[in-house]
């Protein structure tokens, strides 16, 4: 598929100036994103540009800009953006995982939670898998704290933005996450010490 | 969204969401409250609550303690790597230039980066340029850690260690390291030729356990010791790259993924992210080891899972089933630093090494295939067709001491206990006087007093060296960076600080600085109010602190003394400040304060002590006659010793009363060993240990107390003084020339310590120099022909020596009648004439300071076996106890 940037723009805003109504299956939205962000990166590597901009973040936003025309976007518009942009990226990192063969482990944990020096065998991509596999268990039982983790930790969304695109309150957002949080820690295996 | 009947896993969960929103903002004894209502209701969910609640409390804890490290940390980097590791981007081209180095090849890739030989044009030297990968470049938190962690690593000066020139940031903000560059390759890729003889191994650890040795003390633990990482350099074999590195980049879900190649050589309890010590590194010289040996690794599989399940449960090949001729001591260490579990491995660096380094010497490997010897796979020689290690002949010839010893004992971390021995000059440290900083007059008294204490308290750790308060205090007062300093001073460390008083407030900052590289290993503040309480207790801390840091074998002494007023306390300082200089002035100063602070505190016992000492040191000096004083400073010792029987202080001046004033040699002996053992870094005690030990006819065991005497106070005359002589009655001649030489140089107007140095050039047969000496310090102030009568012996010697008998001559005759019988007795056996001398000793009353001469000095060679003179040596014995009528056994 040839890379048409104006037919991309303007499929892209249409997609979000309807969101409010007919909010738009996720698919159609997170796909392109994915295909967009992984080929900025490359470019912008080739390029040796500035490591500062290959800040997700940031990359995000540059995204955004060429995907959308803001100007015909409003706000609920851009964080379904930026909460398919976390899809998106949680979809990246985990095909890249299991890429690397990296498999999970079931009994023995290699993630402690908290020690910062830790470094095993593909660690990351395994860790990854696992928290993969524990936010879908998660989606199972309440899929707005799956979105929730998924914004804030895979897009980096603020809680403001992470409100906005899942239309609810900061504050419920604030105890999603600090539940969500709590709940993948010890689905992950994590012990939490004893209070001293 | 799926239904929500009652009991669906919707509602039960809305049920929890509700109940933790509660809970979550709750006071802990209103939570508990909940929690009780809440497990007779809904029991299934009130656990599951709790286990949340648990949970939540936890990560919040932990990550008040360490925010860097929260748990679901944002995604800043990971992902970037994942974007890019896709294939499909081929590498970048190597820059041109990165900071100002310009690049000339890349070296290699790895996990942690890529390494590039680079060209260093200000200072013309090819450099090894490791630049960070982008996706760590752009996670702050990495690169924070990156950096501290690479700062702590080049602060390790080690032939060892890979030399780090600077680590700096490129303009696309990717940090880099400058390292020294080593062409001669890295290990792993010499064992791509084949294995290593036994002799190459062991040189190749050696060095790798020097290394190690010198950052474990430091308090860094590699991590990541491998043969990627061992790299050959021509003068000192080989060099640890890649300290700490390790290290830097990430926590739980946002951590490196790591490649199988380092996995390899992860310790067991790496592979479980436990804690990490010194013996982690230990393991990885194990697998190190059994590669070179064997030519393969001792883990190997696959599959991360079945690696992992290897390193921690499988024992691997045996050693000797694959290689015979390999010392069944070496395999045994080999296996030892293979065991599972950290404890059972050697425990420190030194250890492997100093095993190694006995090692019997093995049957020689056969480095090549005997001619005419069937070749690879036959069986023959070690592995088929063996390679030779085509390098250097230095190294083939194994290398005898590689590379000596080496703290930023930075975050003093996980290390403990994991040491090797050190020297004790590694733990050695001078505390500079605090500085008094802010307005008020008395600041300059709290600043003295910690500082005092601080010294005493240091002083009594075993294991460590502090230097003497009168060395410090007598440094010059220009600007001397604390490297120099440390020089002067011969020590490792340097603890300085500085003192604030004001407004009932006290505020007192310590630091302990590496003075190699000036940097901080440990600082710490002390806010405390204004009371002899905090004076005395901070010092205390700081002392502890210090030695913990330093890894002492003890935590400092603590001197008992109740908590006093301020008023006593700055007399006390008063006191032990003038004490400390020695002049005339100030003893008697330090005597009136002393008093005073006694008068305020009738059992104040450290003022006691110094009471004692000053009234001692005033007759010990000659500037007070003995009877007037002694008996005073007899009663304070005794006092000081009443109420605190553990002041080192004290015994050391009950030492010297023993010595001066019972001439009791065995009794002195003891209250000074007593001293020592209380204080190990009491330079007085040490130094007049010595003296007295030489009195008593104990040469040898004189020797150690002076040379600590000297390592104590550097700065002492007395101190250089004494040792010289002992070298000079030892016979030699030229450490005691050495010695006399500092001790003139640091007391140029006293003629004791000039007239030692013209003594022994004089022996040494250097009259011409011998002469200047003896004739400058004939000129000095206050020396006269009664006062000095040995100086005008000595110069008559050397006259004669030059052959200048009536200038000789002439001097003899001002020795007259006035001078003490042993005097002449002295001109006379050094002419050879016996009879004469011995005549005159026998008229000589019998002077207990002059035991050590009697026994030793070369000017009574002659005489020495006569039996008067030994009978006269008796005599001396009996004066100072020994022989019977002692006190107390030595």
């Amino acid at each position: 598929m040839t890379h048409d940037l104006p037919s991309l723009r303007s499929r892209t805003t249409t997609l979000l100036r309807t969101a409010e109504s007919d909010p738009p299956a996720l698919d159609e939205l997170v796909d392109p994103v994915y295909v967009e962000l992984k080929r900025m990166a490359r470019r912008q590597l080739a390029r040796e540009a500035p490591g500062h901009t290959l800040q997700p973040t940031a990359l995000v936003h540059e995204a955004y800009l060429r995907m959308v025309d803001a100007s015909r976007v409003d706000e609920r518009g851009r964080a379904y953006f930026y909460a398919a942009a976390a899809q998106a990226m949680r979809r990246v990192l985990v095909d890249h995982a299991r890429r690397r063969g990296a498999r999970k482990r079931g009994g023995d944990r290699v993630m402690e939670s908290l020690k910062p020096e830790t470094l095993a065998v593909d660690a990351f991509a395994g860790d990854l898998l696992d928290l993969h596999d524990a936010l879908e268990r998660l989606a199972e039982r309440s899929p707005r704290q799956a979105r929730v983790v998924e914004c804030r930790y895979f897009g980096g969304m603020s809680v403001q933005e992470t409100a906005r695109a899942l239309d609810v309150s900061p504050r419920t957002v604030k105890y999603d996450w600090s539940m969500a949080r709590a709940w993948l820690f010890r689905a992950l295996g994590g012990e939490a010490a004893p209070s001293g | 969204m799926s239904g929500s009947g009652r009991g669906s896993p919707d509602a039960e969960w809305g049920r929890l969401e509700e109940l933790f929103r509660r809970a979550v903002v709750l006071s802990p004894q209103d939570r508990a409250a909940m929690l009780v209502d809440l497990r007779e209701e809904e029991p299934a969910v009130a656990r599951e609550l709790e286990d949340l609640l648990e949970a939540h409390d936890f990560l919040a804890r932990a990550e008040e303690r360490e925010p860097e490290d929260a748990f679901l940390l944002r995604l800043d980097s990971q992902w970037a790597a994942a974007l890019v590791e896709d294939g499909s981007l081929t590498p970048p081209p190597a820059p041109r230039t990165v900071g100002r180095y310009r690049i000339v090849e890349t070296l290699g890739r790895g996990g942690m980066g890529i390494v590039y030989r680079a060209l260093d044009p200000r200072l013309e030297r090819e450099v090894a340029l490791k630049l960070l990968p982008r996706w760590l470049a752009v996670d702050e938190r990495a690169r924070a850690r990156f950096s501290r962690e690479a700062r702590t690593a080049s602060a390790l000066d080690h032939p060892n260690i890979a030399t780090i020139f600077e680590i700096d940031v490129a303009e696309d903000g990717r940090p880099y390291i400058a390292m020294a560059y080593y062409p001669g390759g890295t290990v792993a890729e010499r064992l791509e030729e084949g294995p290593a003889s036994v002799a190459e191994a062991r040189t190749v650890a050696e060095g790798v356990l020097r290394g190690l040795e010198a950052a474990h003390r430091a308090g860094i633990v590699h991590r990541d010791v491998k043969p990627a990482n061992v790299v050959f350099a021509e003068e000192t074999g080989v060099k640890l790259l890649d300290f700490g590195v390790a290290k830097a980049g990430g926590t739980a879900l946002t951590r490196v993924g790591a490649t199988l190649g380092t996995a390899a050589y992860m310790s067991p309890e790496q592979t479980r992210g436990e804690e990490v010590d010194a013996r982690s590194d230990l393991w990885s010289v194990g697998v190190l080891l059994y590669e070179m040996l064997a030519g393969r690794r001792p883990f190997s599989a696959p599959e991360p899972d079945a690696l992992i399940h290897q390193i921690r449960h499988d024992p691997p090949p045996p050693l000797g089933d694959l290689r015979p001729e390999i010392p069944p001591a070496l395999v045994e260490l080999v296996e030892r630093c293979l065991a599972k579990e950290p404890g059972a491995r050697p425990s420190s660096a030194g250890e492997v090494r100093r095993a190694l380094s006995e090692l019997d010497g093995e049957r020689r490997p056969s480095m090549r295939g005997a001619p005419g010897a069937p070749s690879a796979g036959a069986g023959g020689g070690i592995y088929g067709t063996v390679r030779r290690w085509g390098r250097p002949a230095w190294l083939l010839a194994g290398l005898a001491g590689i590379g000596l010893s080496w703290l930023v004992a930075a975050g003093v971390g996980d290390h403990r206990g994991a040491t090797g021995t050190v020297s004790e000059d590694e733990r050695s440290v001078a505390v500079l006087p605090f500085e008094s900083l802010g307005e008020a007059p008395d600041d300059p008294t709290y600043a003295l007093g910690i500082h005092d204490d601080l010294i005493t308290r240091l002083s009594s750790v075993s294991g460590l060296r502090v230097t003497s308060r009168r060395a410090v205090d007598n440094l010059p007062g220009d600007e001397r960076t604390v490297a120099e300093v440390a020089e002067v001073l011969g020590v490792r460390w340097i603890l300085e600080g500085s003192v604030v008083a004001s407004e009932g407030r006290l505020r007192v900052n310590a630091r302990l600085v590496d003075p190699r590289t000036e940097s901080q290993a440990w600082a710490r503040g002390y806010r405390r109010p204004l009371t002899a309480e905090s004076l005395q207790a901070i010092p205390g801390e700081i002392a502890t602190e210090v030695a913990l840091s330093l890894d002492a074998r003890s935590t400092p002494r603590d001197p008992e003394s109740a908590p006093v007023d301020l008023a006593t306390y700055r007399a006390w300082v008063e006191g032990r400040t003038n004490l400390e200089q020695r002049t005339e002035a100030g003893l008697q100063r330090g005597v009136e304060a002393f008093r005073e602070a006694l008068a305020r505190t009738p059992d104040h016992a450290p003022s006691w002590a110094g009471l004692a000492e000053a009234l001692t040191l005033l007759a010990n000096y000659r500037y007070e006659p003995p009877d007037s004083v002694l008996p005073d400073a007899r009663e304070a010792v005794d006092r000081a010793l009443a109420s605190a029987p553990e002041l080192a202080d004290a015994h050391a001046s009950l030492g010297l009363l023993r010595s001066l004033d019972d001439r009791d040699g065995p009794a002195s002996i003891a209250s000074f060993r007593r001293a020592l053992e209380l204080e190990p870094s009491h330079a007085g005690a040490s130094l007049w240990l010595g003296n007295i030990l030489i009195a008593l006819g104990r040469l040898d065991d004189a020797r150690l107390p002076l040379v600590r005497a000297v390592e104590l106070d550097p700065t002492s005359p007395a101190a250089r003084v004494a040792l010289a002589r002992w070298h000079q009655f030892a016979d030699s001649l030229d450490t005691a020339l050495e010695q006399a030489r500092q001790g003139a140089r640091l007391a140029p107007s006293s003629p004791p310590a000039q007239m030692v140095l013209g003594e022994i050039l004089r022996e040494l047969d250097r009259p011409g120099e011998a002469q200047v000496v003896l004739e400058r310090t004939r000129g000095l102030p206050g020396v006269n022909p009664g006062g000095f009568p040995g100086l005008w012996v000595e110069l008559a010697l050397v006259y004669e020596s030059r052959g200048e008998s009536e200038r000789a001559e002439a001097l003899l005759v001002e020795i007259d009648d006035r001078t003490p019988p042993s005097v002449r007795a002295a001109a006379e056996a050094s002419r050879g004439n016996r009879e004469e001398a011995l005549a005159l000793l026998a008229q000589s009353p019998i002077v207990p300071e002059f035991a050590g001469i009697f026994r030793y000095h070369h000017v009574w060679e002659a005489i020495r076996q006569e039996p008067a003179f030994q009978r006269m040596l008796a005599q001396y014995d009996e004066v100072w106890g020994i022989g019977g009528g002692s006190t107390a056994s030595p």
